[in-house]
């Protein structure tokens, strides 16, 4: 098992040293491979599909082009996220839609909704509907794992604005839990 | 804050999802990577052209510096090569040559020369003769001209300097001719005196061929020789005094 990863890495390696100089069809390999993870990665952000798929060419373009840069530090697929977040906060910076609410946070949440995968899936389909603001920081804090000072940096916002948006965010997601009577755990 | 337990599970299942992209997202990928590559080639013939246009101005910047050699300049004199100047040296330098000219001349061959060929002789001594002259009487004149176009490279008072000596010069040769040198009245008044002692004396005078143009010429030619000897001496003492002068007043 260790030396099928290992294998795989390697050819993961030369294949990146390959596309880093221009080799196109080494750079169809990386998109072909990683390209539904980044689209999906796209659309959480940008909700409009076609948009979606603009800022993940982008995405890809710039990937290619800095390719050289990549030092094999950390995950080639982690480089590739940060890449598209960038790119995706970037689309929707020049889009003046994003609200950010900064009333007072509220007492945190106590209760945590069960990890269900039929509540799971049920939840996915209320955090896309959440507002945009709330959204950006519950998918980059929840979902991709970013603290708040690196959100506080990508949104161009405070960090104190990013742990409300995040709270207010798991209090709407908890109310709309209760009112869609989402089924918990052990009691479907 | 801490993170709840179903956020875990949502980042799992979320970052788990995919979405088929559109069949022609990889061809846009590849015109745009298409579209820059040679953009980036055209950039980096730009930059070699303009590299090597620098290296070019470089060079011809560096070749045109070489030339120019700063000439030192002097105070208002100018100093022309050697070989350029008309100087009276050279002039003397002339009167040398003229001197071998002379001596080729038959002038003073009378009395070594057989008499059969003194005919000869002095159709060569009036040929050559009478241009002697000719250019005897001009030439300290021209020499004159030739030294003020000379002294026109030299400031305004030593030009007068040297003017006012040249008279002066040529007086006291005018002098000396005076003093040493006979006129035709007296030439022929000794000749007939001569001829009239040797009738006296019986000498038949048949037999004595006398010449008296070739006479007059030989003493002529001695007499010149001596006026252009001490004219051009002069003329070169005073030139020499004057460069002597220049050469200490501009250093």
């Amino acid at each position: 098992m260790k030396v099928k990863i290992i294998s795989l890495l390697q050819n993961e390696k030369s294949e990146i040293r390959k596309a880093a100089e221009g080799h196109r069809e080494s750079q169809k390999g990386i998109y072909e491979r990683y390209a539904p993870g980044m689209l999906a990665l796209c659309q959480r952000y940008v909700k409009d599909a076609h948009y979606a798929e603009d800022v993940m060419i982008d995405g890809f373009v710039k990937v290619f082009r800095s390719l050289a840069e990549f030092r094999s530090q950390g995950s080639f697929e982690g480089w590739i996220r940060k890449i598209m977040v960038r790119e995706a906060i970037d689309f929707l910076r020049k889009r003046p839609f994003v609200v950010y609410d900064e009333t007072r946070m509220e007492d945190p949440v106590t209760e945590s909704p069960s990890s269900d995968p039929y509540q799971l899936e049920a939840l996915e389909q209320l955090i896309e509907a959440l507002p945009e603001g709330y959204r950006l920081v519950f998918t980059l804090y929840a979902v991709e794992g970013y603290k708040h000072s690196e959100i506080a940096e990508l949104l161009a916002i405070s960090e104190s604005t990013s742990k409300s948006q995040l709270y207010k965010a798991r209090k709407l997601l908890q109310k709309q839990i209760n009112e869609s009577r989402i089924p918990r755990y052990g009691t479907r | 804050m801490a993170p709840v337990e179903f956020e875990k599970e949502l980042q799992k299942r979320i970052r788990s999802r995919e979405v088929k992209p559109r069949a022609d997202s990889w061809d846009r990928i590849e015109a745009r990577l298409d579209a820059e590559a040679p953009a980036v080639k055209r950039g980096s013939v730009k930059w070699k052209v303009l590299a090597a246009a620098c290296v070019v101005a470089l060079l011809g910047y560096f070749l045109l510096q070489e030339p120019s050699v700063k000439i030192p300049q002097t105070d208002g004199v100018v100093e022309r090569p050697e070989a350029d100047k008309p100087d009276l040296l050279n002039k003397g330098e002339q009167k040398t040559d003229f001197e071998v000219f002379k001596s080729d001349l038959p002038a003073g061959v009378a009395s070594a020369q057989p008499t059969d060929e003194v005919e000869a002789d002095k159709r060569a001594t009036e040929k050559q003769t009478a241009p002697l002259v000719a250019k005897n009487k001009s030439e300290p004149v021209k020499q004159v001209d030739l030294a003020d176009q000379t002294l026109e490279v030299f400031p305004t008072d030593v030009q007068e300097e040297f003017k006012s000596a040249t008279p002066d010069l040529i007086a006291a040769a005018d002098d000396e001719e005076s003093k040493d040198g006979l006129r035709d009245s007296e030439v022929d008044a000794l000749l007939t005196q001569a001829m009239q002692v040797a009738d006296n004396k019986g000498i038949p005078t048949d037999t004595v061929t006398v010449n008296p143009a070739r006479l007059l010429g030989e003493v002529e030619s001695e007499l010149d020789e001596s006026f252009r000897e001490k004219v051009l001496k002069k003329l070169k003492t005073g030139y020499n005094k004057v460069r002597t002068a220049v050469a200490d007043r501009s250093e």
